[in-house]
């Protein structure tokens, strides 16, 4: 009789503390997820209703001029263009030139203790952002996307995750590869990167990610005006308000429109791609910083 | 075709020379790959390490390395004297303490509610939601807290007024500035950080809980006595990485979320430096050597912070972070 008793007073707490524990879930979930959708709501909000400063979740008399003005910004299209070249052959140099290096590294080669060591210490200590730009300078790569990707060639932490998914690869393998006739090359490009696909997509989609995001290195390094990137271009956008020419907006459509519409919507432009394949990409990620905190 | 089968052959008999002269060809082929990025590391980590020499000049780009005038260390004695740097020096110190205090026990706490939820539904669109802001770089983020703290038309200061207060100008107040940094700070990251608690709690032995559910602990002491304990050497871990890391700063979030209105509080070292020498306040002869004196000056500071974690790391039985 006692036991059923505290069962089900048990069972009762145990409904309470689910029901509190899910709320502040939810609040910090929210929390995450309020500014993105609200400056969505702005994107597509009249400027007369984003100047009362009404717009909260849902769009109010919804429009679309605050995009049609962003999208006929030359310089904004222009900076957009430039983002995608920067992100789809940065991703693929560096990938490709991480994974290279990690598969030696991850043999016990002489003199590889000198190269791990080398690697590590640039983790301590580095040159700094003056000496760093005046090398750069001195190599005349500023205002060319080499500036931002030569130097992100080899991140360490992705060579040391690559390394130790390489080392983690079963030795018969190779040595069943070798018997078969297989030369040391032959077995890295046919037997050991199609069994590194995950790994290598997880540096991938850091690189991805890394380079679409890139500021400080574009704002540098990519001065001018044809080679600016989107994240530097948003962020004068944001100081400075200049949107763009609203000439190609009609009357009606000038009622709707508003400098803080147009913001947001640069926003959204900007952050649109990695929201979209990041749900995809996160158990990747995931997994990545596990392997890389063991090392 | 008559050669290469005489080749396999002699190799499968003549299998310990065969081996011997094998492996040294296969390991000429990963030398060869290893240049390249021995190439970069000399190139564009090692080379312009070179570059600190103008820490100790009164560096002109048109002169370079060889023809600035040398000015020993005149460099750091003027930082001890600057103004400027020793605000900057406490500004980066300020918001680590800020972001470390409120910043640290958040993704625990997260993680900590995270695994009670029963419903892996439930919890896996929780987790995809937190992890979004990490998505996004601070150019984008900082845009939309700053458009959402907008005296005029950001929806903060709609719900004050509609509660009939005055509206606040938070960026352009010294005091609100830091609170909106530390909490920008702590929205972006508190998902992703959760991350390795999270996994620290899911690898706790499973049959413990059973066993301490059997012996009547309540849930709110399974998470005092069992789970809290079990995640304390990642959180140790993360506390020391913390102490090597407080005098250095993202330049990317304080760069996009300051402005002119709030520089005593805001201006940190890497955006002093900037500012100075290839920024808006950079003027006609940017003082290159000097700032990179205070470049050196930090990065000194840092390694021997990271160096004195480590230490107090291994002293307390954990693994060194080195």
């Amino acid at each position: 009789m006692q036991t059923e008793l505290t069962l089900k007073r048990n069972k009762k707490k145990f409904v309470w503390f689910n029901l509190f524990n899910n709320i502040i879930l939810i609040i910090m979930a929210f929390l995450c997820l309020y500014p993105f959708l609200y400056i969505l709501a702005l994107s597509f909000s009249s400027g007369i209703a984003i100047s009362r400063g009404s717009v909260s979740i849902i769009p109010i008399d919804a429009t679309f001029v605050n995009f049609k003005v962003i999208l006929s910004n030359p310089m904004f299209i222009r900076s957009l263009v430039n983002s995608v070249i920067l992100t789809v052959v940065g991703v693929v140099w560096t990938t490709s030139m991480t994974v290279i290096m990690a598969y030696p590294m991850s043999k016990q080669l002489k003199g590889g203790k000198v190269v791990s060591t080398m690697v590590l210490l640039t983790m301590l200590f580095s040159a700094g952002m003056i000496p760093n730009y005046i090398w750069i300078n001195t190599l005349k790569l500023t205002n060319t996307f080499f500036a931002i990707w030569l130097p992100s060639t080899v991140n360490v932490f992705n060579l040391l995750l690559v390394r130790a998914f390489f080392r983690e690869m079963p030795k018969e393998l190779e040595d069943a590869a070798r018997i078969d006739g297989c030369t040391g090359f032959q077995m890295f490009l046919k037997i050991v990167l199609p069994l590194s696909m995950p790994v290598i997509i997880t540096i991938a989609l850091f690189a991805l990610v890394g380079y679409w995001n890139e500021f400080g290195g574009s704002l540098i390094y990519l001065r001018s005006a044809d080679v600016m990137t989107l994240p530097v271009r948003l962020n004068a956008l944001i100081n400075d308000g200049m949107v763009g020419g609203v000439g190609i907006l009609s009357p009606e459509e000038m009622v709707f429109f508003s400098k803080e519409g147009a913001k947001a919507a640069a926003i959204i432009i900007s952050a649109l791609p990695m929201v979209l394949i990041y749900p995809f990409v996160q158990k990747y990620f995931a997994k990545g910083i596990m392997i890389g905190s063991i090392k | 075709m008559d050669k290469s089968m005489k080749k396999k052959k002699s190799k499968v008999i003549d299998l310990p020379l065969a081996k011997k002269r094998g492996i040294k060809r296969t390991e000429l082929y990963l030398y060869l790959m290893l240049i390249p990025g021995i190439i970069f590391f000399i190139l564009f980590r090692y080379v312009p390490m070179y570059g600190i020499v103008m820490a100790f000049q009164d560096f002109q780009i048109g002169l370079g390395f060889a023809d600035s005038p040398w000015v020993g260390l005149d460099n750091f004695a003027r930082i001890m004297q600057d103004p400027y740097f020793w605000n900057a020096m406490k500004n980066t110190m300020i918001l680590n303490l800020l972001v470390f205090f409120f910043g640290m026990p958040v993704p625990i706490l997260f993680a900590l509610l995270l695994n009670e939820v029963a419903g892996p539904k439930f919890k896996k669109a929780i987790q995809t939601i937190v992890y979004l802001p990490h998505f996004v770089n601070w150019v984008v983020y900082a845009g939309i807290v700053i458009m959402m703290l907008s005296p005029s038309t950001g929806i903060v200061n709609f719900i004050i007024k509609t509660f009939g207060g005055d509206p606040v100008a938070f960026m352009e107040n010294s005091k609100w500035w830091r609170v909106v940094y530390v909490g920008a700070d702590v929205l972006k990251g508190f998902g992703w950080a959760s991350i390795i608690y999270y996994a620290a709690i899911v690898s706790v032995d499973q049959e413990m809980y059973e066993a301490a559910k059997i012996d009547g602990a309540s849930r709110a002491q399974r998470m005092r006595y069992l789970t809290l304990p079990s995640i304390a050497p990642t959180i140790n871990i993360m506390l020391i990485l913390q102490i090597g890391k407080i005098v250095t700063i993202g330049f990317d979030q304080v760069w996009t979320m300051s402005n002119n209105m709030v520089l005593d509080v805001s201006e940190v070292i890497s955006t002093y430096i900037y500012r100075r020498t290839l920024g808006p306040q950079a003027g006609l002869f940017p003082q290159f050597g000097y700032m990179a004196a205070v470049g050196l000056f930090q990065s000194l500071l840092a390694l021997v912070l990271v160096l004195i974690s480590d230490r107090i790391s291994k002293k307390i039985g954990q693994k060194g972070i080195i």
